[in-house]
């Protein structure tokens, strides 16, 4: 996969280390620059800070859950417009409802989705 | 997990109580029809209260297991998120050392991670079969249906699967075609579709050939999953749907099943107003079919409160 140009920025909000490590890897050799959030407030810290061109967002993360951060996002004017996917090992239809009501551009179920097809959904992303 | 057993037993006794006081009141009422008026009106008042009393055990009876009910959604959605998680770095990284992205495999290094990739994508799809299993025994199933086309549900699940299927020299035949978007809960009818395929290629031998054909007709979009494979015995047919069961011949089939896809597929089709059914002869083969109905799937009541 070539990278494209210039680097696209990916925040990873996930607090559960080996799966960090897993996604950062195959992502950054797919040409994404990628940084990661440890928890929800970590991730909201990081964009307030550095504005990425995309967030994968984990929804059970310790100090603040990922539907907090896509709502506080959301209220922020200088974040509001940033496409946000979850990125969750909930699967229930509720689930992905509510975060696509709260803007979520998409839900994807991590222990359903290869890397490849991850990225496949990224690239869809960022050509829309 | 002890509070909520706790509960369990203190259920039991106020069902006891409850069925004494149904028991005190039936005997009032006998004496009621022997004693003079007065006593009379007394002993339908302590009947009323009896009844009344009953009624509020009951109720709360009905409240507990209701919570009981409740609590083993919940812990059956907790150990499914903690089982997907381990499975989920698991896969990730075979998934990157298969694809020589780490280095290069020798064969047998190669063939041996192909192995630890399918097996940890039976656990993930197992997973996913327990849980909709409890989902609907509770009746929690959720069918929320959104307007999709079902041929890219069908063509993701053969993407899935072609890998596993090449290794086992089958072919899967599927000639896309162009259907309009119907309502349809998209994961569930990618797992009617997952469990199908995965079936089919489990019991078709070598050099077999899976057909997978939907179409529209006027009783709805219609999935048919046709194997060359050994066939379903005439004894398992009564049985097939029922949970837990496996056929005799499937026994005997390399690699383990979970009697678990083809009820979880039956009460989904069931529970969303669909239907499935089969044809089979031992030895040549197996058709399934599935269909939805023409408005799609069913939306479930609301959930419970």
């Amino acid at each position: 996969m070539e990278p494209t140009t210039p680097q696209k920025t990916i925040l990873l909000a996930d607090d559960e280390q080996f799966i960090a490590i897993a996604y950062k890897d195959g992502l950054e050799r797919a040409g994404y620059n990628v940084v990661v959030a440890h928890d929800g407030s970590e991730a909201l810290d990081m964009l307030r800070a550095n504005r990425p061109d995309l967030v994968l967002l984990d929804l059970i993360m310790p100090k603040m859950n990922g539907f907090e951060v896509l709502r506080t996002l959301k209220q922020d004017p200088n974040l509001a417009d940033l496409p946000v996917i979850v990125l969750t090992n909930l699967g229930q239809s509720s689930d992905e409802a509510e975060a696509r009501s709260y803007g979520a551009v998409d839900f994807i179920v991590k222990a359903d989705i290869s890397l490849k097809d991850l990225l496949a959904r990224l690239e869809r992303q960022f050509a829309a | 997990m002890r509070p909520k057993l706790a509960k369990h037993m203190s259920a039991t006794k106020t069902n006891i109580l409850g069925v004494g006081l149904l028991c005190l009141a039936v005997v009032v009422f006998v004496v009621t029809l022997l004693d003079p008026p007065n006593l009379k009106f007394i002993a339908s008042l302590l009947l009323a209260l009896a009844v009344i009393l009953f009624l509020a055990f009951w109720d709360s009876l009905r409240t507990r297991h209701h919570e009981l009910e409740q609590s083993k959604d919940e812990f059956v959605s907790l150990v499914s998120h903690q089982l997907r998680t381990p499975l989920t770095s698991m896969r990730l990284f075979v998934e990157m050392l298969l694809d020589n992205q780490v280095g290069p495999l020798n064969d047998k290094q190669h063939e041996y991670l192909r192995m630890v990739e399918i097996s940890t994508g039976r656990m993930i799809d197992l997973v996913s079969d327990f849980l909709n299993t409890s989902r609907l025994e509770l009746g929690r199933l959720e069918i929320r249906p959104q307007p999709v086309r079902l041929q890219d549900i069908v063509a993701g699940s053969i993407d899935q699967v072609t890998a596993l299927a090449s290794q086992e020299k089958l072919s899967i035949v599927f000639d896309k075609p162009e259907l309009p978007e119907v309502p349809v809960e998209p994961s569930l009818y990618g797992q009617i579709v997952n469990n199908l395929l995965s079936n089919a290629i489990h019991y078709t031998p070598e050099g077999g050939t899976i057909t997978v054909t939907l179409s529209q007709n006027p009783s709805g979009f219609q999935l048919d999953v046709a194997d060359t494979g050994i066939g379903i015995p005439m004894a398992a047919r009564a049985e097939l749907f029922k949970r837990f069961y496996r056929a005799d011949n499937a026994k005997h089939v390399i690699g383990e099943g979970s009697g678990l896809g083809l009820y979880l597929i039956k009460k989904i089709t069931d529970t969303c107003g669909g239907r499935i059914w089969y044809e089979s002869a031992e030895g040549s083969g197996t058709t399934f079919h599935v269909i939805i109905p023409p408005s799609g799937m069913t939306p479930t009541a609301k959930a419970k409160a």
